[in-house]
């Protein structure tokens, strides 16, 4: 079920929640039960079948977490983190990554093992892994309730395209949560923030983006790509965003406060500051689970076996560089089964090492603003490689925009539909950046009566954009998240 | 020990001023990859064993958390 659809904005969410305020859900308790009822059919909705591996997943987790917390930081702790481990990445490596190897194997055109990808799989994967993991370390106390430890897992606002939740953002929420008009009224504005841009400027834009990724190379004109590839890079940042404001927001509504997921990435000056502005959660998870133990462990192996052949700085600087390219590796693998994402993966590692030992410009502005714009440039080339099927259709589109595919610079079909986007484009280039919170900041420090006429507008707005939204989910067809496919 | 962690720190890491601060984690002055060439360093020059725990803001948000950190790991 998707959150921008007629069925999930008319039906399910006012039953969810007319239910969870009722006096049928008197205490927290049976709010939680209720909600991991209503998540469980949220989930099968979309996958009737795949919902007990989701079931298997969270009694497994559960019982793994229960077992850990009575050995944390030991050698048999250990062992137990280790089956959640490959638990939970063969499950991820059997649905997502085997049907590709066997593809990869057998005769062309033959699909051996046709297995449809679970939705939100690698996002509940790794919530769930990283709550035994946090068990084991000690930071976290095992859940006893299973249902609860279900919620945590299924929680319907944030099962399908994250945030991934850390168990510890949560834990006392699901014991103890306070609930407040004010806080429904901030969760339903954030919800249709969210909203508004999926609606509005992600599905809008993806026409252009579709349009173009499927023209052929020598058809695409130069500036009919540029334009596709913008239009993309705008797409993905509002469809996802918009996802994480809408799962924050119904979190809030139903009195759970996640963490931030997005920071306006594309106003990033280097591609580190860009990986710490988009997707924050899955950029914090690969850190603390992957990025800080390879480092304390191998790493530090690694550097001692080569500070004798190689020296102490360059000892410092291979094994380093070893952590990150694995780190990189894998969060490109994570994306998608592909070697497009293998090389995108392999992108982001080359410039994040670049970065890490170039020499900053001596003239600090200067090197700000260039760090912006080639920054952006940087975003929006390796966006072509993540949004297309196959490296050869990438590199197609490569050619189309450096003029190389025989195709023409302009043409009247690239022009129509740049003429009839124009305006997304241009709103998605303006709302991609705080400009908002400028004029908010701005007028704060002018004039308290500014300020509220600026307010006033701005509740004004969010009516007629609820209006707009409502038109469009009613009309609009089905239109799933890009990182469903995550 | 305070000079000498600050001059280890000067050399791989001149581009950050560690007494500028008292919240280099929170504040994002130390990234994660700045904190793992800090760890990496400081392991090498004491002979020390760092524990994820020890990643922690708290123990590298100054320079005199830092120290601490290292004498608390001798």
């Amino acid at each position: 079920m998707v959150f921008s659809s007629g069925v999930f904005l008319f039906l399910f969410f006012p039953v969810t929640v007319i239910i969870y305020y009722s006096p049928l859900c008197r205490t927290l308790s049976i709010k939680n039960l209720w909600l991991l009822f209503v998540s469980l059919g949220f989930y099968a909705w979309g996958e009737p079948v795949y919902i007990l591996l989701m079931l298997l997943s969270i009694c497994v987790n559960y019982a793994l977490g229960i077992w850990v917390s009575g050995c944390p930081k030991t050698k048999k702790g250990k062992g137990i983190v280790a089956a959640a481990c490959v638990y939970n990445l063969s499950m991820l490596f059997i649905f997502k990554y085997l049907p590709w190897i066997a593809g990869m194997i057998a005769p062309q055109g033959e699909n051996p093992l046709p297995l449809a990808l679970p939705i939100g799989i690698s996002f509940y994967t790794f919530q769930a892994l990283s709550y035994v993991v946090d068990v084991y370390r000690g930071k976290e106390k095992a859940q006893r309730n299973i249902f609860n430890a279900g919620l945590y897992i299924a929680f319907f606002p944030q099962l399908i395209a994250g945030p991934i939740v850390r168990y510890g953002t949560v834990s006392r929420q699901l014991l103890e949560r306070k609930h407040s008009f004010s806080l429904f009224s901030k969760g339903a504005w954030r919800f249709l923030i969210g909203l508004s841009k999926k609606l509005l400027l992600a599905n809008q834009l993806a026409v252009i983006a579709e349009l173009s990724f499927a023209r052929e190379p020598s058809e695409r004109s130069v500036v009919f790509a540029w334009a596709g590839a913008l239009a993309f890079m705008l797409q993905i940042y509002f469809d996802f965003s918009g996802y994480s404001d809408m799962a924050i927001g119904l979190g809030k509504m139903f009195g759970f406060d996640f963490l931030e997921n997005f920071n306006y990435p594309y106003i990033s000056k280097s591609i580190t500051e860009y990986w710490r502005r988009w997707h924050i959660s899955l950029g914090e998870w690969f850190r603390d689970y992957l990025y800080y133990p390879l480092s304390l462990g191998p790493a530090v192996r690694l550097r001692k076996r080569l500070m004798g052949v190689v020296g102490r700085k360059t000892s410092g600087i291979l094994s380093s560089v070893f952590v990150l390219f694995v780190v990189w590796m894998s969060t490109g693998i994570w994306h998608g089964a592909n070697w497009t994402f293998v090389v995108w993966g392999f992108i982001q590692f080359v410039f994040i090492v670049w970065e890490q030992y170039r020499k900053p410009l001596k003239n600090k502005k200067a090197g700000a603003v260039l760090g912006f714009f080639s920054t952006f440039l940087v975003v929006l080339c390796t966006k072509v490689i993540f949004n297309a099927d196959s490296l050869g259709a990438a590199i197609g589109y490569y050619a189309s925009m450096l003029h190389l595919s025989g195709n023409h610079f302009m043409d009247s079909y690239g022009n129509y539909w740049i003429g009839q986007y124009k305006v997304f484009l241009a709103a998605g280039l303006l709302f991609a950046f705080p400009v908002m919170e400028g004029i908010g900041a701005w007028l704060e420090r002018r004039s308290r009566k500014a300020l509220q006429g600026w307010h006033g507008l701005q509740t004004l707005a969010m009516l007629c954009l609820f209006a707009l939204d409502v038109c469009y989910a009613v009309g609009g067809g089905y239109n799933p998240f890009i990182y469903f496919n995550f | 020990m305070k000079e000498d962690i600050l001059k280890l720190l000067g050399e791989v890491l001149p581009q950050i001023d560690f007494t500028c601060s008292d919240t280099l984690v929170d504040d994002g002055i130390l990234d994660s990859i700045s904190i793992v060439t800090l760890v990496s360093e400081l392991s090498m020059e004491y002979g020390i064993t760092f524990d994820l725990d020890q990643l922690e803001p708290k123990n590298l948000n100054s320079i005199d958390a830092i120290v601490e950190t290292v004498k608390s790991l001798l």
